[in-house]
């Protein structure tokens, strides 16, 4: 029997492709980037996802923490990497299966920037199911999704400005000039106005009897999306299905290609990251190269790992953070140097036991990984470690993080700022 | 005190009682030892003599050939010489062997030391929570428990040195002694220590875990691992001289003979490899198993060599490779592993652990046809699903609270 959030969502669906059908515009929005210093207003950087900025601090120690425990409602959930823009960090504790969606109040939390100081904490009693954006420059509305299907908008004072209920599980969006890009778990991309005006929705990829499945059937990442268009990836959570289908579409929603891998160990869409020439995407434990223009496969790097975090890219290497964080050639995927990650393994033997996994900001030939940096070139550290004390020293509770980054940091031309799974938010300058 | 001595008769009759009726089993059920023949590219059988006549580490030498000089295999059709019941009720792994003596624990709290020719106990000593095969060289015994390295000496049990945190786990990677150093693959690295102290002389970390028993050859050892990578390092300083990428997880060991080094991966792979460059020279896919409706990689377990042949244990198949080339020459379809099973090559034949009604029956095979000469079955007393370890003229197996030898 369809639950009533289905048939809504279900429903809705079907107007929206409707109104795509009728006259979407294909024409590609004005997107144009401007690589801000101050700021990394998705949690990709730019809509290509490449996590790499202009400039990145050169040392750094804490600056400032805002606990977990310290807000009301406190920053519970599995936090999500912070974005920043206009001065402001913004982060979003996500309902998992340890925070269930149904008993949670997901906070959405504002930290100024330069003092560390809470906003505001906004609670979202359906819980949130990705984290944040901010679109549309100066206005700074943060947009967030929810498990609920509904898109929320908020402004730089945490008032509600709008919401669309787009149906499905909510990803992470990406910004695309004055357009969200996000993936639902019901395996549908939609293309939402800043304003909250829904532009088109791409159906899902799998077969239609789906629809009747489980309430979520799919696995999604963040879309990234370039001049030629958007790129999304899903998984079918049923494992008798394909893997995961990479998919390419126009800014008007017309697919232009698709394609499915078969990652080993692990099947999650864990990152997309597009440049001029190469789509990288990593499922599970594996890093793909794809052609941006017809999905087809360049090379593949299996790190081992179960799972793999969102790859960051710049003019040689794409870094991926797994257990290890690895640095790959552009070309071949050949690993050209990795950062060992001595955690041990966990007791069932699984590697992943508090890997990197997260993405892997590179700005001027420094890649930042937890409280640090580690030379793009080479891989030898900057500063900090793996061993510092602050970054270990907590009584873990390691299940709930178990496959997701203990620290996600971002960076702007000064400071790092990063969530971690222990300590809250926290700012290296 | 030993029960050889006391009831010699009796297990004898019993195991060719067991013998025959497993030969009429197999007459009956003609795929237990189905083989395939090859296409025919198969290059002539032509092995390469080892020095070898101990079986030091769980696959024989430090080089995982699993295979062993002419005058170590016994000729003719197997009886049992001598049964050593070692009760646990955890588990055995690969008896090793060396000087007249086989070691062996009951991955529980003890360790013991079996005279080779008479299955009497030369030393019994506590230990706790032994896992991997043991390693023997030099007059040192190694052993790797949940928590630590163990080195004993080999001929009183007396304990040598011990290092703390340096653990292991049943399915994990074997230690292996090599002249003055021991290898031991623990947490995420390799780790290189003096085999008289048990100082550590080098520590080469990957990030990851190992389950794959490294071979050393010469100034190199080869390793492998969860990081999917094959590595070549100096056995001086641990400094890489060579990597080779591949597309899954390595669980099986590391092999090298004549120049080429040998491995299998979780994506059903065998992979050669040229020990000096790490070049490719040839890779061969298994067949997929079909579980579920769905096509499977087989898993290879286990990798012997005997300079011609490359035998590959994987899932339920024996599959063998001509070393040169990777075109297969012949397969067993009754082989059956457990957690600890190996393979054993010498004097052109090979030594498996196979299945029959009650469970841990061993097969002799003809090393260059893949033809049958011999079986043995299981019984409620002996099963020889753990080994096969081959030294001094005898074979030697574990498995249902004993130790055994045949020959």
């Amino acid at each position: 029997m369809l639950s009533r959030r289905e048939v809504l969502a279900a429903g809705g669906a079907a107007l929206v492709s409707g109104v795509a059908g009728c006259g979407g515009s294909s024409s590609a929005p004005d997107a144009t980037f401007d690589a801000p210093t101050t700021a990394w207003p998705t949690a990709g950087y730019d809509p290509q996802a490449t996590g790499r900025a202009p400039d990145g601090p050169t040392e750094g120690t804490v600056s400032w923490s805002v606990s977990r425990s310290s807000t009301d409602p406190p920053l519970y959930g599995a936090l999500s990497a912070p974005v920043v823009a206009d001065g402001t960090v913004y982060l979003a504790g996500v309902a998992t299966h340890y925070y269930r969606p149904d008993d949670f109040v997901s906070p959405l939390a504002a930290v100024d920037a330069a003092s560390g100081s809470v906003r505001w904490v906004e609670g979202f009693a359906d819980g949130l199911s990705g984290g944040p954006a901010v679109v549309g420059g100066d206005s700074g509305t943060v947009v967030i999704g929810g498990y609920d299907g509904a898109l929320h908008a908020v402004g730089s004072d945490g008032a509600s400005e709008w919401s669309a209920d787009l149906g499905g599980r909510l990803g992470t969006p990406t910004a695309y000039g004055n357009r969200l890009y996000v993936e639902s778990g019901s395996g549908r991309l939609h293309a939402v106005g800043s304003d909250g005006s829904r532009l088109w929705t791409a159906d899902r990829p799998g077969p239609a009897e789906r629809l009747l499945g489980p309430d979520e059937p799919v696995e999604t990442t963040m879309p990234v999306a370039d001049d030629r268009g958007v790129y999304a990836a899903f998984t079918p959570f049923d494992r008798e299905r394909e893997a995961v289908v990479v998919l390419g579409y126009d800014h008007g929603g017309e697919r232009r290609w698709r394609t499915v891998l078969d990652g080993r160990y692990g099947r999650s869409p864990n990152g997309l990251a597009v440049t001029d020439d190469a789509l990288y995407a990593t499922v599970g434990g594996t890093v793909y190269a794809l052609d941006p223009d017809t999905g087809e496969q360049r090379w593949q790097f299996v790190t081992g790992s179960a799972a793999a975090g969102p790859p960051t890219v710049d003019d040689e290497r794409v870094y991926v953070g797994a257990k290890n964080l690895y640095a790959l050639s552009r070309t071949d995927g050949g690993e050209r140097w990795r950062v060992v990650n001595e955690a041990p393994p966990s007791h069932d033997r699984d590697p992943t036991a508090l890997p990197y996994l997260a993405r892997p900001p590179v700005a001027d030939g420094r890649v930042y990984l937890r409280t640090g940096a580690v030379d793009a070139a080479d891989g030898t550290r900057l500063w900090g470690g793996d061993a510092d004390e602050w970054l270990r020293s907590a009584n873990y509770f390691a299940e709930p993080y178990y496959d997701r980054p203990v620290a996600s940091p971002v960076v702007t031309g000064d400071a790092v700022y990063l969530t971690h799974a222990h300590r809250g938010v926290v700012k290296v300058a | 005190m030993t029960d050889a001595g006391k009831r010699p008769t009796r297990r004898r009759l019993l195991a060719s009682l067991g013998s025959a009726a497993a030969v009429g089993a197999a007459g009956c059920l003609g795929t237990r030892s189905e083989r395939t023949p090859t296409s025919g590219e198969c290059p002539e059988y032509d092995p390469v003599e080892p020095a070898t006549t101990d079986w030091r580490g769980v696959l024989g030498p430090a080089t995982n050939t699993g295979a062993v000089a002419a005058e170590a295999v016994p000729e003719g059709d197997l009886t049992i010489d001598w049964t050593v019941p070692v009760e646990t009720y955890v588990g055995h792994h690969v008896p090793v062997v060396a000087d007249d003596t086989v070691y062996v624990h009951d991955m529980d709290d003890e360790l013991s030391a079996v005279d080779a020719e008479t299955g009497e106990r030369v030393w019994t000593r506590p230990l706790t929570d032994p896992e991997p095969a043991p390693a023997v060289g030099d007059g040192t015994l190694v052993v790797v428990t949940r928590e630590a390295t163990h080195a004993f000496d080999a001929a009183t049990g007396d304990r040598r040195w011990k290092r703390e945190g340096l653990g292991g786990g049943i399915f994990g990677a074997s230690p292996i002694v090599a002249g003055d150093t021991v290898y031991v693959q623990s947490g995420v690295a390799t780790h290189a220590l003096a085999r008289s102290t048990g100082e550590t002389r080098w520590r080469a970390a990957t990030g990851f875990p190992s389950d794959s028993t490294p071979a050393v050859d010469g100034d190199t050892v080869y390793t492998a691992g969860d990081d999917t990578y094959v590595r070549a390092l100096d056995t001086a300083d641990g400094t890489e001289r060579w990597r080779a990428k591949t597309s899954a997880r390595i669980g099986c060991n590391v092999s090298v003979v004549e120049g080429t080094v040998l491995v299998g991966t979780g994506a059903g792979t065998v992979l050669g490899f040229d020990a000096e460059t790490g070049e490719e020279r040839w890779r061969y896919r298994l067949e997929p198993r079909r579980a579920g409706g769905e096509r499977r990689p087989r898993q290879p377990e286990t990798i012997a060599t005997d300079g011609s042949r490359v035998y590959v244990a994987a899932d339920d198949r024996l599959v063998t490779l001509a070393l040169a080339d990777g075109t297969r020459c012949w397969d067993s379809r009754s082989y059956a592993g457990s957690y600890a099973s190996g393979i054993a090559v010498g004097a052109g034949t090979v030594f498996v652990p196979t299945q029959d009604d009650s469970g841990g029956a061993m097969t002799v095979l003809d090393a260059a046809t893949g033809n049958t000469r011999q079986e043995l079955a299981g019984d409620e007393r002996q099963r020889f699903d753990i080994g096969p370890s081959v030294a001094g003229g005898g074979v030697y197996f574990a498995g249902r609270s004993a130790v055994v030898r045949l020959s």
